[in-house]
């Protein structure tokens, strides 16, 4: 029961990580509880889908559909947070104004809740699809122990879904005027993070071969396998044995994210106009 | 056939090398009554290897290796193909995400 518990809870940590920031990210933004949900829901009917094809998915693009496949909703999920980031930039400023002109509370954000919402959805759908694999596999095996594998691979999801809310609780803690460019600076993290990722596996279908040298081995201070090294590379995308590919393309997304911010967004208010 | 000559030397260019298939080393392992067998596997190091995983089982597994980059799900009866970068010498430990007290070890000489 003990090692299913693990074996789940090790691959929802990444998912609960992510949504707990994406609800931090919104909060106070109406209707982000909602369309959250959708994208959680979204996610485990991806996720039940992909368990249920993933032979067809397996032998697509010459035996490489699954690293092609995780690649591609990774990528998704990359464009949707640089996006948001790049999105708040240049309109955060004027609904936060338009807020307080309608004695609102609003953080702003609504605008791009589509795009935080399959976020969650990608991020569920992909470490839940081997969640579904797993379990399904201990359902069908005949095995006695069935039941308390089960049971232990529930209690697995339900510590992911504390750690989204202690991710959430612990974000809440920053005072509201400084919440946001935290989260502003975790989600450009997380994109580039997974966005290396991302390239990992396509560099696993070969289809991206140069800078495929190991740039540095940290894996004898901090293992990818351990708990630490599995949520900083959630967070930071950390990886003890990166490529120099995956080292680029992570500088490149945390560059882009913040040249576009900075482009985008509207001159600063003189100070003989502001209030 | 010019489309085809351009396409060839961009991929040359990108650093793919058709002639490498050839210094390929291949090896096969098969999970079966949840276990690797062989559990040891003998790799050339410093060339390319594709590893064959087929899974005899009615259950999913993963095969998984952090030394090896690899995390890949190999549906029950199915067949999967590995793309191993050249390795230094050295061991090589692999296991089965689903069921993690069946491991192997690749031995890269």
């Amino acid at each position: 029961m003990l090692a299913a518990l693990i074996v789940v809870f090790r691959e929802v940590i990444e998912a609960g990580i992510v949504v707990g920031i994406v609800m931090a990210a919104t909060r106070s933004v109406p209707g982000r509880g909602r369309w959250i949900a959708y994208g959680i829901f979204g996610g485990f009917i991806g996720a039940c889908l992909v368990a249920l094809f993933v032979e067809r998915i397996t032998e697509a693009f010459a035996g490489m559909g699954q690293e092609l496949f995780n690649a591609g909703i990774l990528g998704i999920a990359v464009a949707m947070l640089t996006w948001h980031n790049v999105w708040m930039a240049s309109h955060g400023r004027e609904l936060a104004a338009e807020a307080k002109a309608l004695g609102q509370s609003v953080a702003a954000g609504s605008k791009t809740l589509l795009a935080l919402a399959i976020v969650c959805g990608v991020a569920v759908l992909r470490e839940g699809s081997e969640v579904v694999l797993f379990l399904y596999g201990i359902i069908v095996s005949t095995a006695d122990t069935h039941v308390s594998v089960f049971l232990g691979g529930v209690a697995g999801l339900l510590l992911g879904a504390l750690v989204s809310v202690l991710t959430y609780l612990g974000l809440l803690k920053i005072p509201g005027r400084y919440l946001f460019a935290v989260t502003t600076w975790m989600i450009a993290f997380l994109a580039a993070g997974l966005a290396s990722q991302a390239v990992a596996f396509l560099q696993q279908a070969d289809v991206v071969t140069s800078l495929s040298n190991v740039l540095w081995d940290s894996s004898g201070i901090l293992p990818d396998s351990s708990f630490v090294g599995r949520v900083l590379h959630t967070l930071i995308g950390y990886t003890d044995q990166p490529s120099g590919m995956q080292v680029v393309v992570y500088l490149t997304v945390l560059v882009l994210t913040f040249g576009l911010m900075k482009a985008v967004s509207p001159p600063p208010i003189p100070a003989h106009l502001r209030r | 056939m010019r489309f085809a000559k351009y396409t060839a030397v961009i991929f040359l260019a990108l650093g793919v090398s058709f002639g490498a298939s050839a210094q390929e080393a291949t090896l096969s392992v098969t999970i079966k009554n949840k276990h690797f067998s062989p559990s040891t596997l003998n790799a050339p190091a410093k060339k390319p290897i594709k590893i064959t995983v087929h899974n005899a089982d009615p259950v999913a597994a993963e095969f998984e290796s952090s030394t090896l980059r690899v995390e890949k799900v190999v549906p029950p009866g199915g067949t999967v193909v590995i793309n191993v970068k050249p390795l230094a010498p050295g061991n090589y430990g692999f296991f089965d995400d689903f069921n993690q007290s069946n491991q192997g070890v690749l031995i890269a000489k």
